[in-house]
């Protein structure tokens, strides 16, 4: 049911320590089960991402870890030990929250001074830790939270947890709270700031563009369960499901009935892809590709060489600016497949609504996943 | 302009009647002050200051004093028993908080008077307490528990705590929840994030219901009318005294203003209090 | 294998859960012996002489009490309706306006924070000079001036979750502004002025002090709290146990209705 992802290989290409273990987590509010008998690996000096729609339990999981939600069963170890017991402020991990939950009432030196002041550290010590992580995350000593800007204030949010140097950082929806731009720069910059310091990030999203840019591992989670657990390529080139193919990034699917070749679709014949072996002639399933791995050409076109060919029409053009997606039907039950080109490539500003045209993919480019509509 | 037309019909009736009902019978107490008081009781339109110089006599300051003191001591204690209450209350479930709150204010909506007469039959020579003490042998004779400080005490943190609790569960819950775990998540113990971050986050409530609770005792009338029986004396009394007895209109003006005086001090002090602490609302 | 994770007694809970049912039992005890009280034949907390009627049917026969009880429930009337009239058209008049004045925000709130004693000798001073008779009459004019207040605060905040845009809407659609008023805005605000109008109905039924001073020497304007008053402090017999049951049952009862009324309205 879970899977422990790929081994994160170090640069020196051993495999990493296990930093966290979470042993069989399940939680439980009444009678619904919010996290179901989960097992994870966190690696060390990784970028670890929790992903899911909401409502699959990656906060609670989350908090779990961070010490603000009990487990009913299950082992949370941190090198080795069993921290569950342990209370959030006795635990070498901190959360930075998606409000950011700054002391409104303190200065920004303050509010990052906080954790370490109650760890005992004073004087000198405490001053230079202090000025080192706000040179670190490029912040100087402002007055007080309600006149900084949301990035600002996200930036002193991570300085009041990294300063503790804990064994982890987990950041719940950080870039939640900040307008588009911002956040595409503050993922670079989370990404960078990982990297600089050396300690596992786990982030929790529910934004998949956002977990591919910026993690090194994703769980993809729904409904309390971990359903693939692997890089971003890992995930977006071989989902393990239905459920993982459609949640990250955009993907074609026409569904029909396994055979003996492939996957035969009402109207449009045998299909073939890739599979993983896990269907049986006669299972309902679908067939998934990517929109840029279909290439089209114009009906009037030589005709195309893949090992998939279908006719269709052009139902609609969206202009992207890099690039051009094509709404494409085939076959008479108004399926319509999307492909992605780019709008620099040869003929591609040529195409019109209403043209005839062929999609070809080729078979390793594609998938065959089994029907998890109820999964 | 008919706008303005329509706002002035509006406001007009409403408006006239707060500056002829309590505007203008203001300003006259404000007037009265300053003037004397004739041999039957009627006023002597001669400027002075002398009922304020008679206010600060020492058998006038005494009263004054005392009653900053009974109020102080009412605020204080009020405010001890409303925090630990009102914190609990918002730390219960959420939909069992309007609950809780409406049986805290319960008791507020009804008479003043009745539930000052409550511990009348409360505290005296045969009331509830005296009568629990001797029948369970505690003491060898009744207390008397009534007609002292303590009582009109009693009297006023019994009528004011609901508000004090409504106050400040208000400034508890505009608080936003993940400031408090952030304070734990860093390391903080329990007792260190009440004290460096929800106590100082919830000061505009404490001061709200402090003022509100010293403004209305120590202008209180009541409750030390009743529950102090005629030993314990405070402004509202000697007020009282001034129009109803002895007729000394002029002092009773001054009195009153001294009384909006320090009400207006408080309200200011409280205003600037709530101005610098943060909000730390969501 | 799975441990089962210990459940943490948190005990700052427990201390604040006890310390709210103390709290809960030093408001409730003092009314709920009173309550008692006014049913104990005996009429004293001495000793429990057997549950009896008697002292609320020896109040049914005490006139005075009938007279002032009658006389409260005049004077809440009317300088309920007066003041839910006034407050509600000023609420209307300020919150419309763009300009927000100090002054008159001031002037809204003063009777609400001004000492009751103040207010009291302030209108006695004021109807003295004016050779102004006392009576219920200036009883009444006094309960409206603070009641304007709390009637103007009350349906101020209804207005301020109002959403306009419906007026706008209606008037969109072909209504006049009569009859938006009619059909649109007062049906929207309606709770609040009811509220507001309740809670002046409760503050005038209680009001004491002001009452006290501006009714003047008659017989004829006495009412329930001043009744109250002189019956506590000049003679405590135990009927007073009744009265004050019975009031406090009523206020209970309207305070009830009022938050129903409110809860209604907002969801």
């Amino acid at each position: 049911m879970s899977t422990d992802g790929a081994n994160m290989l170090t640069e020196a290409g051993e495999e990493a320590a296990t930093v966290i273990r979470l042993e069989n987590i399940t939680k439980r509010f009444g009678a619904i089960t919010a996290v179901n008998d989960i097992s994870l690996d966190l690696k060390e000096n990784e970028f670890f991402a929790l992903l899911g729609p909401s409502g699959c339990g990656k906060t609670t999981l989350l908090r779990m870890i961070a010490g603000f939600e009990s487990l009913n069963e299950g082992r949370i170890l941190l090198d080795g030990k069993d921290i569950a017991p342990l209370r959030p402020n006795r635990r070498p991990i901190n959360l930075m929250f998606q409000s950011f939950a700054l002391f409104p009432h303190m200065s920004v030196r303050a509010n990052v001074s906080y954790g370490l002041e109650m760890e005992g550290v004073r004087g000198s010590e405490l001053k230079s830790r202090v000025d080192r992580i706000l040179e670190t995350t490029q912040l100087t000593d402002y007055a007080k939270p309600d006149q900084l800007s949301g990035g600002q204030r996200q930036r002193v949010a991570l300085a009041r947890a990294l300063v503790k140097e804990p064994r982890v950082l987990l950041l719940d929806e950080p870039l939640a709270a900040l307008d588009k731009k911002l956040r595409e720069h503050m993922q670079l910059e989370l990404k960078r700031l990982q990297h600089e310091v050396g300690i596992t990030f786990v982030v929790v999203t529910h934004d998949q563009e956002e977990a591919l840019v910026m993690a090194d591992r994703i769980a993809l989670m729904r409904d309390g369960e971990v359903k693939q657990c692997a890089s971003p390529a890992e995930l977006y080139e071989h989902p393990n499901s239905r459920f993982v193919a459609d949640f990250i990034g955009v993907m074609n699917f026409l569904d029909g009935e396994v055979s003996v070749e492939g996957v035969s679709v009402p109207g449009l014949g045998v299909l073939t892809g890739r599979s993983k072996g896990d269907t049986r002639t006669g299972d309902r399933a679908c067939l998934a590709v990517r929109p840029e791995r279909l290439t089209v050409a114009p009906a009037t076109a030589e005709r195309l060489t893949h090992d998939n060919v279908l006719d269709g029409t052009l139902t609609d053009i969206a202009y992207h600016g890099q690039d051009i997606g094509l709404h494409i039907a085939v076959g008479d039950s108004g399926q319509v497949l999307v492909a992605r080109l780019s709008a620099a490539a040869e003929g591609a500003a040529d195409f019109r609504v209403g043209d005839k045209v062929q999609i070809g993919w080729q078979a390793q480019n594609a998938l065959i996943l089994p029907d998890d509509t109820t999964t | 302009m008919y706008q303005r037309l329509r706002t002035f019909l509006f406001v007009g009736p409403g408006l006239a009647w707060l500056m002829f009902f309590m505007v203008v019978p203001c300003l006259l107490v404000f007037l009265y002050s300053f003037f004397e008081r004739g041999v039957y009781g009627g006023i002597v339109y001669t400027f002075t200051f002398e009922n304020f110089d008679r206010a600060f006599d020492p058998l006038y300051l005494a009263i004054l004093l005392k009653s900053a003191k009974i109020a102080g001591l009412a605020t204080l204690i009020a405010l001890l028993i409303a925090y630990p209450a009102a914190y609990a209350i918002a730390r219960a479930p959420a939909q069992r908080q309007p609950v809780y709150l409406f049986l805290v204010m319960l008791p507020f909506w009804s008479n003043y008077l009745i539930r000052t007469y409550a511990w009348i039959v409360m505290l005296n020579r045969e009331g509830l307490i005296n009568r629990a003490l001797l029948d369970f042998g505690l003491v060898g004779e009744a207390l008397p528990l009534l007609y002292n400080e303590a009582s009109v005490v009693t009297g006023l943190v019994y009528n004011y705590v609901p508000f004090v609790i409504l106050a400040i569960y208000s400034s508890i819950s505009r608080l936003n929840p993940e400031i408090a775990e952030a304070s734990e998540d860093l390391g903080a113990p329990s007792y260190k994030t009440f004290l460096r971050v929800i106590l100082p986050l919830t000061l505009p409530g404490i001061a709200a219901g402090a003022v509100f609770v010293f403004v209305l005792s120590i202008g209180n009338f009541i409750t030390p009318d009743l529950l102090g029986g005629g030993r314990v004396q405070m402004v509202g009394n000697l007020i009282y005294d001034q129009f109803l007895e002895a007729r000394d209109w002029p002092f009773g003006s001054a009195l009153s203003l001294i009384l909006i005086g320090v009400m207006m001090c408080l309200l200011f002090a409280q205003a600037v209090a709530v101005n610098r602490s943060a909000e730390g609302t969501r | 294998m799975s441990a089962r994770i210990p459940r943490r007694r948190d005990p700052a809970k427990l201390l604040l859960g006890g310390h709210l049912w103390l709290v809960y039992t030093f408001l409730y005890v003092p009314i709920l012996v009173l309550m008692a009280l006014s049913f104990n034949d005996l009429g004293l907390p001495t000793a429990w002489g057997g549950f009896s009627f008697k002292w609320y049917a020896a109040l049914a026969e005490n006139d005075a009490v009938l007279r002032a009880a009658l006389n409260t429930v005049i004077v809440a009337v009317i300088s309920t309706i007066l003041a839910t009239l006034l407050g509600t058209l000023l609420a209307f008049g300020v919150e419309r306006r763009q300009r927000r004045s100090n002054s008159m925000e001031a002037l809204l709130f003063a009777p609400m924070i001004i000492p009751d004693i103040v207010l009291a000798i302030a209108l006695l001073s004021f109807f003295t000079t004016l050779n102004f008779t006392l009576g219920l009459h200036s009883i009444i004019l006094s309960h409206v001036v603070f009641n304007i207040a709390f009637v103007c605060a009350v349906v101020r905040t209804r207005l301020r979750n109002f959403d306009f845009s419906i007026v706008e809407a209606s008037i969109d659609l072909g209504a006049g502004e009569v009859t938006t008023f009619r059909r649109v805005t007062l049906p929207a605000i309606f709770p609040g002025v009811l509220a507001g109008g309740l809670l002046a109905f409760t503050l005038s039924v209680d009001e004491f002090i002001i009452a006290y001073f501006t009714a003047g020497a008659g017989q004829g304007s006495t009412t329930l709290p001043m009744q109250i008053y002189s019956m506590i402090r000049f003679g405590v017999t135990p009927e007073i146990n009744a009265m004050a049951t019975i009031v406090m049952l009523v206020s209970f009862t309207l305070v009830f209705i009022s938050q129903r009324i409110d809860r209604k309205a907002i969801s």
